[in-house]
């Protein structure tokens, strides 16, 4: 696309949202955050900061950037606030553009009723790493005790504004992966973390490092690398939803570029021994962590407990040719105990 | 046990090495005090994977901290003994979380920043390299960083927008650290431990280097207690280094004039301009020889003979 398009199309859409915003504006000159207010008049507030927030913005190249067309295939683009949420988001949020503290302030308004969570089918598509992140944000979520729908789209990675699963739609945000949604809930005030120290917070970040370094990419090892897993389960699941060639060029295509990621942060080159001690090193720190109590700080969970128990409940529960990731796993008796609490107390409550 | 010796990268800046691997195993080993052979290699070609450091120890070839650190523990030298298996996990945990947050950082500020590349990262190597490879590594090394940080954040396609994303977590992930050290003199206990190594290395040539894009520098030179532990490392293990670095800083500080300073910067100025005097005349003769301008010269005189003008009048007749 040529420069000129682009600055075409930005100045057409820049005059559409003028001549939108002077009805909207009509119609409700109070912005009302933090009231009762139906769906459609919150989706106004909305909507009326944005273009303050366009018309404030003197930098033309970064509004350039914000008025880009999405170039993503969204199925549900009907869904206007949804839309622009996207659009809002895959290119400030997910970015931390420069607007953030505006779209904080557009965020504090409380957690809607109908937010979805979106992930692959759990039944016959997602994997064993794919999985895992979307236990460890569902357990986050009920630990906060905020109501979601589970929604499973055969194409949510690509729907994901960071391309990765899973995410959720929460008014007209979409937010993507576990890190970014707890600073999406602590804007609109819920935190599990609020009663810890700094020093137990910044604790708490290298262990969530950890885990995201060490346990996610042994799955990504095992599910991608090892050629059992691969040929077994991976190719199958991961090609299931497509039809004959594009689910094998796909499944190529993926292959590749978790290998390319792997060789970056030099996993590639380990054998299945060095992956597996690495996880064992892992668990032995996590478990001396835990110790015997019954969640990482303290009694009640936080987000280092959603992310574990997605991890280890997610590597127990999943069958897979190559038995030992789960094998090592087991071995901690009290990482797995502290998953089984995990999920009584969170998950099975009717 | 003098037999273990270690090929690393050159000081600059008052820095024992100028790279992190290097800079990791050396200060561990300060830390612990092990006898060791350091030298300064300037090619990286004969080692098992092309980079730096190596560490010798017999037969055996180590070329990460990691299996250095395993290594020297199978030898009984260890500066972690003094953690309890609690402050251990905590270690383990704060190391994976600067490989997550600062390492692509770091790796950002040194190699794919074009600015820092071409002003400080790549003659920085070039000068530490011997000839025929200082064409090869610096570019080599760049790309490496480059396909991490494509694979890392390869949803962005603004190179912009992922400097603004990895700054700001390295931030975050600094101001933690901070947190964590506090006002204590080492992250566990009175006494250094491996960690410490980790963060030194990471920390030093950020506050070090001179960066024409200092961003990430900044940051830590911001923070007050990390600076002040960078200094007190600095001055406990290298201080050799640092006051060699300040004396000859001094040294052509104080011998002050404007060009005698350039004349420091450039040694054998004369040779060279003499070399490049002969070069060209050589280039400009043998451009002349390739031509046959000295041939016409000669058909020229040839001409000029009295016999060859008499033929020429006697065809024209």
């Amino acid at each position: 696309m040529s420069v000129y398009n682009l600055w075409d199309k930005e100045m057409n859409e820049a005059k559409l949202k003028t001549s939108l915003s002077s009805d909207w504006v009509f119609h409700s000159p109070v912005a009302t955050p933090r009231s009762s207010s139906p769906p459609s008049r919150a989706g106004e507030t909305i909507f009326n900061n944005y273009i303050d927030i366009i018309h404030s913005e003197s930098n033309l190249s970064t509004e350039a950037k914000q008025t880009e067309p999405l170039d993503r295939p969204f199925d549900f683009f009907d869904d206007e606030e949804f839309a622009f949420g996207i659009n809002l988001l895959n290119n400030n949020v997910a970015c931390v553009g420069d607007n953030i503290t505006k779209l904080i302030q557009m965020a504090q308004e409380p957690w809607p009723d109908n937010v979805k969570l979106f992930q692959p089918y759990e039944v016959e598509q997602i994997l064993l790493p794919d999985n895992a992140s979307c236990l460890a944000v569902q357990a986050f979520l009920k630990m906060c005790n905020l109501p979601f729908e589970v929604e499973m789209r055969w194409n949510a990675e690509f729907m994901s504004p960071s391309g990765r699963v899973p995410f959720i739609k929460c008014g007209a945000f979409v937010v993507s992966e576990l890190e970014p949604i707890v600073q999406f809930a602590a804007n609109k005030g819920v935190s599990l973390c609020g009663r810890l120290s700094t020093e137990e917070k910044a604790e708490m970040r290298a262990y969530m490092s950890l885990i995201t370094n060490v346990l996610v990419n042994a799955e990504l090892y095992i599910s991608w690398l090892d050629n059992d897993t691969y040929n077994a389960v991976t190719k199958i699941r991961n090609s299931s939803v497509y039809p004959w060639p594009l689910g094998w060029l796909q499944t190529r295509a993926k292959r590749n570029t978790v290998a390319k990621r792997l060789k970056a942060l030099h996993w590639h080159d380990k054998t299945l021994e060095q992956v597996l001690s690495d996880v064992e090193q892992c668990c032995n720190s996590l478990s001396q962590r835990l110790g015997d109590k019954d969640y990482f700080f303290g009694n009640t969970p936080t987000e280092l407990d959603a992310l574990v128990f997605g991890h280890v409940f997610t590597i127990i529960t999943t069958r897979l040719p190559c038995r030992r990731l789960a094998e090592v796993m087991r071995r901690h008796e009290g990482l797995v105990a502290h998953a089984k609490r995990v999920d009584e107390r969170h998950f099975k409550r009717p | 046990m003098t037999s273990i010796e270690l090929d690393i990268w050159r000081g600059e800046w008052g820095l024992a090495s100028i790279d992190l691997e290097c800079l990791k195993v050396l200060t561990y080993m300060k830390f612990i005090g092990v006898p060791v052979r350091v030298r300064e290699s300037s090619n990286p070609f004969f080692t098992p994977k092309g980079t730096l450091p190596v560490m010798r120890d017999g037969r055996k070839l180590l070329t990460n901290f990691e299996e250095v650190v395993d290594h020297l523990k199978t030898l009984h030298y260890s500066t972690d003994v003094h953690l309890n298996t609690k402050q251990a996990a905590e270690a383990s945990a704060f190391t994976q979380y600067l490989r997550d947050k600062l390492y692509p950082a770091f790796q950002y500020a040194w190699w794919v920043d074009e600015k820092n590349y071409g002003e400080l990262t790549r003659p920085t190597y070039a000068k530490a390299l011997r000839i025929p490879f200082n064409f090869y590594y610096p570019s080599r090394y760049q790309t490496a960083a480059k396909e991490m940080i494509d694979a890392l954040y390869g949803e962005h396609t603004d190179l912009k927008e992922i400097e603004k994303t990895l700054y700001s977590e390295a931030e975050k992930c600094l101001k933690t650290l901070s947190d964590r050290l506090g006002e204590s003199e080492y992250f566990f206990g009175n006494r250094p431990s491996s960690f410490d190594a980790i963060v030194f290395a990471y920390l030093a040539p950020l506050v070090k280097a001179p960066f024409p894009n200092a961003t990430l520098a900044n940051h830590v030179k911001g923070i007050a207690n990390l600076s002040r532990f960078v200094a007190r490392i600095n001055q406990k293990n290298f201080r050799h280094v640092t006051d060699e670095y300040n004396r000859q800083n001094a040294k052509k500080q104080s011998t002050g004039t404007q060009s005698e300073r350039e004349a420091a910067n450039f040694p054998n100025q004369t040779r060279n301009k003499i070399l490049a005097a002969l070069f060209a005349a050589i280039a400009m003769t043998g451009y002349a020889v390739a031509n046959g301008m000295f041939q016409d010269l000669k058909d020229f005189e040839h001409s000029g003979d009295y016999n060859d003008m008499f033929e020429n009048e006697e065809d024209d007749n």
